[in-house]
């Protein structure tokens, strides 16, 4: 019962962890439940608090699995099913008490370890999963082993865990990478700085998050601004611009551009479907269509981090009637003010070309400012307010543009997505952040198509360059928005170098860890070997995993490398060793018969054996009396009698 | 033989009462061919245990009490003038016994305990030139007192190197004691006859010294005896004739358990008795010294 408890700590603090770790995706109710129920475990093993009886522990169950109905609801089914393991694992935890109960408790605590990766899979998750599992392999040895000290438990799981992991990696390199068999359904928790629909008049649309949001490896020779286009906005409802339903449709055919680039990305995990790429492009991923407006939409997204390759195409440049009188389509009775400055710039100008730089130079010679935090512009007519007011970040700007030319009869529509983003230390790729999402115009000329307009770059030309991080004037406001962080503290040079190092660590293991796919795997198959078959991986992997096994023998021959001349004495020390299993330890100057008595106590069903053994090896080690071929098979029956055979 | 051995022992036990492990020891160290210092106060049963030992082995029994004017001659003998035949006639001293009883060795002078321990060794007496041959099998069995040690002489280390093995008696239980005192005893020890004859005892000495001792055994006996050579834990180390009477001691104790071959529980059982009085100069019956030695130094398998 001593080691009970401790294995029943030990499973609660693995529930504990994993609970606290999810604690965003959870409800805040249910990880109170949690908790408490936590607490009580704790209590139990601790304190002379007892188990609930059998009606408090029913209650209990109905009480739990209500809270976890409605604070969670079913909408979310991932959420709810890990939800669902966590408490119901910590009420079984609470009520039991025999070995075999705690014993389920503990195997399925090593599936509520892997659920973490459900939901995060950087580096120190995974550090932190590994962890988890030293724990729980820990509570095992404890469980079967009685006599076994927490220490003692924790450094044979290490040793395990440590063995397990040659292992893994050949596996993780060569077996061959299947298909999900069953997809999840798609977890709603990824935070996002992009939204479908821009509506930059509410200021809570700014995003606060510092969060990753993708990599991009580029060729050299692509030079800044980096314009990342994820969502086209071409429907203006009077306060936000949405998506049109048939921005998804998919683009029948493709033609890639000769000499296009190629870029390569390494996506964090999104619950958007639109992805960010530099120009009209082609994916190489199946699940990553193009659209009509030569966006990247992925079908079926998955809460995973993910990658692809993205090359330029050619999009045919041709407005139909549709999409004209979509994209010029205005509310009525609003913004008038804004109209007739519209129809003000038109007047003055004589082309498409000529209003748009009529429209720049109205921005930068009428003092608009830059500023993450302008003021809240509510009216109907937000976008005159904001003329009027001349404060605003990227969203105003591109509202207020398309609006303007909509206004003057041009086909225009607002484009969000990322802009910029940080080189890391070697220049070997740029990291885009979720607050460098931005927003910007596109406006219709008819011999060029859609051609990018960003009132931004008139108002604060610096914003082209870099992340939005690294933007000098609007340093203050960008602090107080992402709060206290590393990267909020990069002005201090340590802790900048810490975060570009901990950017750096998890680049390497998205980049060879995580996208280490199908075809990652078939490259790095093609490189080995020339032609691949199952055949051939198969006898890979056996045989490297034979080659670790016979090395892992030879260390361990090694260790006990004092050799004896006579084979009986290896009975012996197998004998000993498998003591020192039992928490005997054959003390020095301890002879044979103590030893063996002493463990003959330990064991009494055993006894006999030991007594054989005892004797048949007296006399041969001391008596001079060479063993029998028979006596040498008794002498070997009783050490296997004793190491393998489980008492009935 | 074995059977014999243990109704001896079964004997012994019931005129000793409650110190089977000392009767062992003597009657291993008889067994030995080695002779016995019993080292404790007055009255714990030294004289009754050599007593019981010669009569249950059929030996002649001789006690010397060894005082401060006592000179070799008194316990060797001496040649004397027989004047009816006119000539010299040696007349033996107490030594030639089987069992000799040396009771307060070290109250004697060194001249006389240095004659004791000569014969002890040399198994013979020289008086006038001529060597007179002790009986077989001989067996001396000293004691001293280890405190009140004001106007003794205390053996030599070089001395005490000549006994296999010194033990201490020691004060009975209370069980034992409250039966010696119900007079249980003085009936029992009347009951103690022969069991043995002194030609049976030597074939048994015989016998011990072919008992197998194996090279793993010598290795361990070697393993001890190094330690106490290379440790500075010891203000003396055991010599190689230390080393001879563990192997013997031990030999004569396999014999005891009705075994052939030794094993290294019966150097561990031997050993503070053998070793003890030739590790450390300070007269002690605790063994410390050879029990942390016994400890300290692995048997390999």
């Amino acid at each position: 019962m001593f080691n009970h408890d401790k294995v029943k700590s030990l499973s609660a603090l693995i529930i504990a962890i994993v609970s606290a770790l999810l604690f965003d995706d959870l409800a805040l109710f249910f990880v109170a439940t949690v908790a408490l129920l936590i607490v009580w475990v704790f209590a139990e093993c601790y304190t002379k608090a007892s188990a609930p009886t059998m009606v408090v522990a029913n209650i209990l169950a109905i009480a739990c699995t209500l809270t976890l109905f409605l604070t969670i609801g079913i909408s979310e089914l991932v959420n709810l099913f890990v939800a669902m393991l966590l408490q119901a694992n910590c009420l079984k935890l609470l009520i039991a008490t025999k070995p075999k109960q705690i014993k389920s408790i503990v195997l399925v605590n090593f599936f509520i370890a892997c659920c973490v990766f459900l939901f995060y899979q950087s580096l120190p998750v995974t550090f932190l999963v590994l962890s988890l599992f030293l724990i729980n392999i820990t509570a095992l040895y404890l469980l079967t082993n009685r006599k076994k000290l927490v220490r003692q438990s924790s450094v044979r799981a290490f040793k395990l865990l440590a063995l397990s992991l040659p292992i893994t990696c050949v596996l993780f390199l060569f077996l061959p990478k299947l298909p999900a068999f069953w997809r999840m359904p798609s977890l709603s928790s990824a935070q996002v700085g992009l939204s479908e629909s821009v509506n930059p008049f509410n200021i809570s649309d700014l995003t606060k998050s510092d969060k990753l949001a993708f990599r991009a490896l580029l060729p050299s020779n692509y030079q800044a601004p980096y314009y990342w286009r994820a969502m086209v906005h071409e429907e203006f409802d009077g306060k936000s611009w949405n998506i049109a339903k048939s921005a998804d449709n998919i683009l029948p055919f493709t033609q890639i551009k000769e000499y296009g680039n190629t870029i390569k990305i390494y996506h964090e995990q999104s619950s958007l479907k639109w992805l960010p790429s530099l120009f009209y492009s082609k994916a190489n991923a199946a699940n990553i269509v193009t659209t009509e407006n030569g966006n990247l939409y992925r079908v079926n997204p998955n809460n995973q981090k993910f990658s692809y390759e993205f090359t330029e195409i050619e999009l045919s440049q041709q407005l139909t009637n549709n999409q004209r009188v979509r994209n010029t389509r205005l509310p009525t009775e609003i913004n008038m003010a804004s109209i007739s400055l519209a129809n003000q710039l038109k007047a003055q100008a004589n082309s498409t070309e000529m209003f748009i730089n009529l429209l720049a130079r109205y921005y930068s010679d009428n003092g608009f400012i830059y500023t993450l935090k302008p003021p809240i512009y509510d009216d109907k007519n937000a976008i005159d307010q904001f003329i009027s007011g001349k404060e605003g970040f990227c969203g105003h700007y591109a509202s207020t543009s398309a609006f303007i030319f909509r206004a003057a009869g041009i086909p225009a529509r607002v484009v969000s997505g990322y802009l910029g983003g940080e080189f890391s230390e070697n220049n070997e790729y740029l990291s885009v952040y979720q607050y460098d999402a931005h927003a910007w115009t596109e406006v219709w000329l008819e011999n060029r198509g859609w051609v990018k307009f960003d009132a931004t770059a008139y108002v604060e030309p610096d914003r082209l360059n870099g992340s939005l991080s690294q933007l000098d004037n609007i340093r203050n406001e960008f602090e107080e928005n992402i709060g206290l962080g590393l990267t909020s503290l990069s002005q201090i040079a340590i802790f900048n170098k810490l975060r570009i190092y901990l950017e750096q660590l998890d680049y390497q293991w998205t980049a060879w860890v995580l996208g280490f796919d199908n075809t990652a795997q078939k490259k790095l198959l093609k490189e080995l070997m020339e032609d691949v078959s199952a055949l051939k991986i198969a006898i890979i992997i056996m045989s490297l995993i034979g080659l670790f096994l016979l090395t892992f023998l030879a260390l361990k021959l090694w260790q006990r490398r004092i050799r004896y001349d006579d084979p009986i004495v290896y009975y012996l020390l197998a004998l000993e060793n498998y003591a020192k299993g039992k928490g005997l330890i054959r003390k020095d100057g301890e002879t044979v018969e103590v030893f063996l008595t002493r463990l003959s106590e330990l064991i009494p069903h055993h006894k006999k054996d030991l007594m054989s053994f005892l004797m048949l090896y007296s006399r041969h080690r001391y008596g001079g009396k060479t063993l029998s071929k028979a006596q040498v098979k008794v002498l070997k029956r009783n050490v296997n009698n004793i190491k393998y055979k489980r008492q009935l | 033989m074995n059977q014999a051995l243990d109704q001896i022992i079964q004997q012994l036990n019931s005129v000793i009462l409650g110190k089977q492990q000392q009767i062992k020891l003597s009657l291993c160290c008889l067994l030995a061919k080695g002779h016995l210092l019993i080292e404790d106060l007055p009255g714990m049963g030294k004289t009754s245990l050599a007593h019981a030992l010669s009569n249950i082995l059929g030996l002649d029994y001789q006690r010397v009490q060894f005082t401060s004017d006592l000179l070799p001659s008194d316990i060797t003998g001496s040649t004397i003038f027989d004047p009816n035949k006119q000539t010299f006639h040696f007349h033996p001293g107490p030594l030639f016994n089987q069992v000799v009883l040396a009771d307060e060795i070290n109250r004697a002078g060194p001249k006389t305990q240095s004659a004791l321990l000569e014969a002890m060794e040399e198994q013979q007496v020289s008086i006038d030139g001529k060597s007179h041959a002790l009986p077989t099998p001989f067996f001396v069995i000293a004691t001293q007192n280890p405190m009140h040690q004001a106007g003794t002489f205390p053996l030599p280390e070089s001395q005490l190197d000549r006994f296999l093995m010194r033990i201490g008696l020691g004060y009975p239980d209370k069980e034992s004691e409250k039966a010696i005192l119900l007079g249980e005893i003085s009936a029992a020890a009347k009951k103690v006859s022969a069991l043995l004859t002194p030609a049976n005892l030597v074939e048994m000495q015989s016998l011990v010294n072919s008992v197998v001792l194996s090279n793993v055994v010598v290795e361990y006996i070697l393993d001890l005896v190094t330690e106490t050579r290379d440790s500075q834990d010891y203000p003396m180390a055991l010599s190689p004739r230390a080393s001879i009477a563990i192997a013997n001691a031990a030999k004569a104790w396999a014999f005891i358990h009705s075994r052939d071959y030794v094993i290294p529980d019966d150097v561990q059982a031997i050993f503070p008795s053998v070793a003890e009085h030739r590790l450390g100069i300070a007269s002690n019956t605790t063994n410390k010294l050879s029990h942390d030695l016994l400890s300290k130094v692995k048997i390999n398998p």
